[in-house]
């Protein structure tokens, strides 16, 4: 942290130090890093436990459509690049190119979620489900975990987006924006690597 | 990397829209490569080896780019590398247990 930064406030009246924009917004990413490493321990023991049983039920992965989820792939990229150039945008005072970025990343999501109950809904068809085996316990509890993340994240980008509406991120203020950026990147880190792990490996 | 500093870049410190722009298409030519690694037919050895240099140039790219660690102070780098490294432990701990 750079001393430099802060500022001394009311030392005369005994209040003690008063901290710099910077400096705060510095200790709400630090915090919010280390909310991300926690996930990174949660979804690694699931991960772990998922590639167990993909060894030990490997016939279960015949009914995976590959495909589909590639192009779901795709939508969470697509939305995690809308919510990178929306920061920008807020960075530069544009507030209509943070609105429309949050939309779209709500919409993505959205359709993300939506073609992942398809897909559950197929694979139910096919016999695995949360009780059939191992790997259908770890799969929905995994892949469901990731999916409840998403969810959360589309519920965020849509209250930012009313935020947004209403100007509450401005070039100066948008830490706002970034933080939920750090989770919604995280998500898309995360399906980066489930998606290798259970679907193309 | 040199950054083009453009108007008003003291709001913020991180890539511009040009450079999230080349790092979505890398992304998604990646993820293309990966897809197409399962239809070919590969020695399991390579196809892994494969598939998982593709996956980690993918998380390297969004948290060096996306989520600023290339830009931002780098103890939020250890923050992060430092449970990938335990998480990995656990994995591959899990998988030599389940080999008996």
């Amino acid at each position: 942290m750079n001393a430099a930064h802060t500022s001394v406030h009311g030392a005369e009246h005994g209040h003690g130090h008063s901290i710099s924009n910077e400096q705060h917004n510095h200790m709400l990413k630090f915090g919010w890093w280390l909310y991300i490493a926690s996930e990174v321990m949660i979804f690694s023991s699931l991960i772990a436990v998922f590639m167990l049983a993909k060894r030990l039920y490997p016939a279960e992965e015949e009914h995976l459509v590959l495909p589909l989820v590639a192009f779901n792939t795709f939508l969470l990229l697509t939305s995690s690049w809308m919510v990178v150039r929306g920061l920008v945008s807020i960075q530069r005072g544009d507030q209509v190119g943070l609105q429309r970025a949050l939309m779209i990343t709500v919409i993505l999501g959205s359709i993300f979620l939506g073609i992942q109950i398809y897909e559950y809904n197929e694979f139910t068809h096919h016999g695995v489900t949360l009780t059939s085996s191992m790997y259908g316990s770890a799969f929905y509890i995994m892949t469901g975990f990731h999916g409840f993340h998403v969810f959360i994240g589309v519920l965020w980008a849509l209250w930012a987006f009313f935020k947004a509406l209403n100007g509450h991120y401005t070039a100066e203020n948008n830490i706002g924006i970034e933080l939920f950026g750090l989770y919604w990147h995280f998500v898309d880190v995360v399906w980066v690597v489930l998606f290798t792990l259970i679907y193309v490996m | 990397m040199q950054r083009e500093h453009e108007p008003n870049e003291h709001a913020h410190h991180g890539p511009d829209k040009p450079t999230y722009n080349l790092v979505f298409v890398a992304l998604t030519v990646l993820m293309l490569l990966s897809v197409g690694t399962a239809y070919i037919e590969l020695p399991d050895i390579l196809h892994y080896g494969i598939l998982l240099t593709l996956m980690s140039v993918k998380v390297g790219l969004v948290v060096a780019y996306y989520m600023h660690l290339k830009y931002d102070n780098p103890l939020f780098t250890w923050v992060f590398i430092l449970p990938v490294l335990m998480g990995l432990a656990v994995v591959l701990s899990l998988q030599g247990l389940a080999g008996y």
